[in-house]
């Protein structure tokens, strides 16, 4: 039973066709990374699973309804969203940041209740960042308000997070713990997360994490390749997106957990 | 090619001439002209008869009405557009050419009038850039301003001497002093306490008078006393304003406006229940005529005198016959038989003015 | 953190205070000498320790002035904090997106055409506001990039015409000043208001204050933009529209008692931003009760520091637009 499907989206925006043709079946508890170059359309394919545009060609299915025709609330308990850039004009606390993803739960006129604040320590502490609590979000490191942003996705306890190029812009040790939250939160909470990526080991660590891995690769707004991640992630397939030529290498790590890598030429 | 020339040619010429045509009408000298002193002390060379005037200052239109020189208004400020009964006793202002509304002049408007005389508030003679031109164009321009009776009255000879009216400009004069000594007459013998305190709206609610006005002075010799003589007023360019609690305080027994319905605002208002004139009903609209008789500039600033002591005063002025005086007034000075009808409509004093809109609210 | 903490409250409970203590200072100055204290004996204890004048001074010239004072900061000052949140903008408010002028307009329209103030000036007065921030607002999207300063462009440039268009109107209807209403409230000025003036203020902010408050935790979403704010739940197109009608009103309800008193929606959110923070649970009740507090205290102002009444307006301006050169190197042009 997929959680999301899609099913030949065509998506146009200001006359150009920015998707096209486009067929995807998402199951609960994987990770579906998004693979291509800037402008191949993984960000309007993200746009477009959260509903942000309403006319369309195709359809796209959440929990069996059609995306547009679910109510805006209902969507944000379905679907969390973590942008790549959050530009920010108000200097928030990373609580009032973390406290909107409860937005959902509460009606219009309600403040945060003792349960949001809770739902909120929980989350900080997941993501290590409780000393980050009363601290403003501008005065933040690129990889503090990554996480941050990931914090309040959790708090919005959907089924569906959506991630725009995480690892963007983050240090290698950043991107180490991004990635390590995201194989625990499909591992032990069966979250369902779609990413969008250009980093191609990144399908190929959550593989070695034994986690269901779909790859989804686009090049000017088409999905080319779309499989298991030893079924895609081959060198003729990169070439194909990326045009650059590269090799997978496999290892084994001390521990005897094998995988691969892929590196350029 | 020779078409295009001569066309060309004859626009110059057509140029040229309007342009010469108005240097000449102010080509002044010694025989076609006069020289007048003006409320600026300025010397001025004016024609001996001029025939074509812009009066740019409301009241000096309702003075040369009076003075027999109305037919020659050509050009005025929108004040001038808007009294019906100045239309009556001088069609022709009607059909004079507006080149001034709010304080800006037309200037272009104002030459294609072709004027050998413009009269000016003092004002506009502040606006240096606007002198200039006049004096560019070599129009002749006279400077008026008063702000008492003893220099409205220098004003009205002055102007008699313009338009060559000495006599009926003494006339005036001299029926400004029977009147002002008439009512004096009757006020003289009130003593202080039993004289009423005034307020004295001059068109908002709470614009009033200051010290050293036309209106302060008559309402003087009518016997009432000022209420807004006492304190410091609030000064907005020439416009004096009183805050509502020190009119309050001044607690006047009788308010006077000039403007129509602000007698109503006063009345009807939560605030202004307190003050004794209004409890006892006291609120009068003054008449409007030529111009609003209570007005800072008002011709009508003599029958305004025995008006507002009438009121006033009935009792001690009951001798003074207004109605005999107002109609003697526009007969005499402006040769304009007064019905009752149209007394009766001074007296009230609604509806004698046009809108600013100019058109005729009333009918 | 506790002491600031604090610190915090201890300035929110003066905030929410401050409305009493200057209700007070404002029903006890003024030119007409009395003795507060009597009146309040002779009001509520029968008393006859002050004259009917002084009573009915304090109670029907001060009293609905400093009311109306308070509800017309308030609204300006909540509009502000408002559309700041809504339009991502911590350098707009009501007077920069054009809002009072087109409401001035509007204002000025309808006195011209039906002569009288009334309920018509209001909603004439509220549809050119509306239409304002909207022409405002499609102006400032014709160049995506910079919207920050594009929707300032925008708002000076309606703002503008619709000055124009006050002075064009007041020229035509107005050469002798025959009627005072508008040129009383172009400057913006409690002189005269009483009762009467409160009957057109007190509807439309019972209306719109309260339509506010109610989505004031949303209005926190609201600035995270259109796509986060409808991931996290957020009808952000209805609810700008709500929000945006609502500030129309109140500010439109303030424009017709007193005209166009700028600055005031600028200078109180961000006065509250820098004290207690940016959640705007805890800053649109806030910006109300401390805008209405500075103009009861700008208008005690007016009336005491010199013997001459300073329009309100002017004041507001003196005041605020050394603070907006300030926020401007502080927000560094767009973001705090």
């Amino acid at each position: 039973m997929s959680i999301i499907e899609i099913k030949n989206l065509t998506f146009a925006y200001e006359t150009q066709n920015v998707l096209k043709d486009i067929s995807l079946m998402i199951k609960k508890g994987t990770i579906t990374c998004l693979l291509g170059n800037n402008g191949s359309g993984k960000t309007t394919l993200l746009d477009n699973i959260l509903g942000i545009y309403p006319s369309q060609k195709g359809l796209i299915k959440v929990h069996g309804d059609e995306i547009n025709k679910i109510s805006i609330s209902k969507r944000a308990k379905y679907i969390s969203y973590i942008p790549q850039n959050h530009e920010e004009h108000f200097p928030y606390t990373v609580l009032e940041i973390v406290l909107m993803g409860r937005n959902p739960y509460l009606k219009a006129y309600e403040r945060s209740k003792k349960e949001d604040l809770t739902r909120v320590d929980e989350a900080l502490s997941l993501m290590g960042i409780m000393a980050l609590k009363d601290r403003l979000y501008t005065q933040l490191s690129g990889g503090e308000m990554k996480m941050v942003l990931f914090a309040r996705a959790y708090v919005q306890d959907t089924d569906i997070i959506l991630m725009d190029e995480p690892t963007a812009s983050l240090d290698l040790k950043n991107e180490q713990i991004l990635l390590e939250r995201v194989a625990y939160l499909v591992k032990e909470k069966h979250k369902t997360i779609i990413m969008s990526s250009h980093e191609i080991n990144h399908p190929l660590y959550f593989d070695r994490h034994k986690i269901e891995t779909q790859v989804a690769m686009l090049k000017k707004g088409r999905i080319l390749y779309q499989g298991s991640v030893k079924e895609v992630v081959l060198e003729q397939n990169i070439e194909a997106i990326y045009d650059v030529k590269t090799k997978i290498l496999p290892y084994t790590l001390d521990d005897g957990d094998e995988g691969r890598t892929v590196i350029t030429m | 090619m020779k078409a295009k020339l001569s066309i060309f040619i004859l626009v110059v010429v057509m140029i040229l001439s309007s342009c010469s045509n108005i240097v000449n009408t102010s080509d002044l000298n010694d025989e076609n002209s006069k020289v007048i002193v003006d409320s600026m002390d300025r010397e001025v060379r004016v024609p001996l008869e001029p025939q074509r005037v812009a009066c740019l200052f409301t009241n000096t239109g309702h003075i040369m009405t009076m003075l027999g020189s109305g037919d020659k208004i050509v050009a005025v400020s929108n004040g001038l557009k808007r009294d019906k009964l100045l239309h009556e006793i001088a069609p022709s202002i009607k059909e004079a050419a507006l080149v001034k509304v709010s304080g800006a002049v037309n200037f272009e408007e104002l030459l294609k009038q072709n004027v050998d005389l413009v009269i000016m508030p003092s004002d506009m003679y502040a606006d240096d850039a606007l002198v200039k031109q006049f004096n560019k164009y070599k129009i002749p321009f006279i400077v008026t301003q008063f702000d008492s009776i003893e220099t409205q009255q220098d004003l009205v000879m002055m102007l008699g001497e313009v338009f060559n009216a000495q006599e009926e400009a003494a006339l005036y004069n001299a029926m400004y002093d029977e009147i002002r000594a008439l009512v004096n007459d009757c006020i003289k013998d009130i003593p202080a306490e039993q004289r009423l305190r005034v307020y004295h709206a001059l068109n908002e609610a709470t614009n009033t008078v200051p010290l050293g006005s036309l209106p302060e002075e008559f309402m003087k010799i009518s016997g009432g006393l000022e209420v807004s003589l006492k304190d410091q007023l609030i000064q907005d360019n020439d416009k004096y304003y009183a805050s509502l609690e020190q009119i309050i305080a001044w607690n006047p027994e009788v308010i006077f406006c000039n403007e129509d319905g602000v007698d109503q605002y006063i009345l009807e208002k939560d605030q202004w229940q307190m003050i004794d004139a209004v409890k006892n009903h006291r609120v009068y609209i003054m008449p409007t005529g030529i111009s609003r008789w209570g007005h800072t500039t008002s011709i009508e600033t003599p029958l305004a005198m025995m008006w507002v002591a009438k009121t006033l005063y009935p009792e001690a002025c009951e001798t003074l016959d207004l109605k005999a005086y107002t109609q003697a007034f526009y007969r005499d000075l402006f040769e304009y038989e007064l019905t009752d009808e149209a007394y009766d409509s001074i007296i009230d004093g609604r509806g004698m003015r046009l809108n600013k809109d100019l058109s005729d609210q009333g009918e | 953190m506790t002491g600031g903490k604090t610190k915090k409250w201890s300035i929110m409970i003066l905030i929410y205070i401050s409305p009493v203590l200057l209700l007070l200072l404002s029903l006890a100055l003024g030119r007409y000498p009395l003795n507060l204290i009597d009146v309040f004996q002779s009001t509520f204890f029968h008393k006859t320790s002050a004259s009917s004048v002084e009573t009915s001074v304090v109670w029907l010239i001060r009293f609905p002035r400093a009311i109306i004072g308070f509800l017309i900061g308030g609204s300006l000052a909540l509009s502000g904090a408002t559309l700041q949140g809504v339009f991502r903008n911590p350098l707009v408010d009501s007077g920069m997106l054009g809002v009072n002028s087109g409401a001035g307009f509007g204002a000025v329209l309808a006195i011209i055409l039906f002569n009288q103030g009334s309920i018509t000036t209001l909603i004439f007065s509220f549809a050119f506001g509306l239409l304002a921030v909207g022409m405002a607002f499609a102006i400032g999207g014709f160049y995506k990039q910079s919207s920050t300063i594009m929707l300032i462009l925008g708002g000076v440039i309606v703002s503008s015409l619709f000055s124009a268009l006050i002075s064009f109107g007041k020229y035509i209807a107005d050469p002798f000043d025959e009627l005072p209403e508008i040129v009383f409230w172009l400057m913006g000025s409690l002189a005269n208001v009483s009762y009467d003036e409160l009957k057109f203020i007190w509807l439309p902010v019972l209306i719109g204050v309260p339509v506010i408050l109610y989505y004031r935790r949303q209005i926190n979403i609201l600035s995270m933009g259109d796509k986060e704010a409808t991931s996290l739940g957020v009808h952000t197109k209805r609810l700008k529209g709500i929000l945006i009608i609502s500030c129309s009103l109140i500010t439109a309800a303030s424009v017709c008692i007193a005209g166009t008193i700028g600055w005031v929606g600028l200078i109180i959110p961000h006065i509250i931003r820098m004290l207690i923070g940016n959640d705007h649970s805890k800053l649109m009740p806030l910006s109300f009760f401390l805008g209405g507090s500075f103009l009861v205290c700008i208008d005690i102002l007016a009336r005491s520091l010199t013997a001459a009444e300073i329009p309100i307006g002017i004041l507001t301006s003196l005041i605020g637009a050394p603070f907006y050169i300030l926020l401007l190197k502080k927000t560094k042009g767009g973001k705090w």
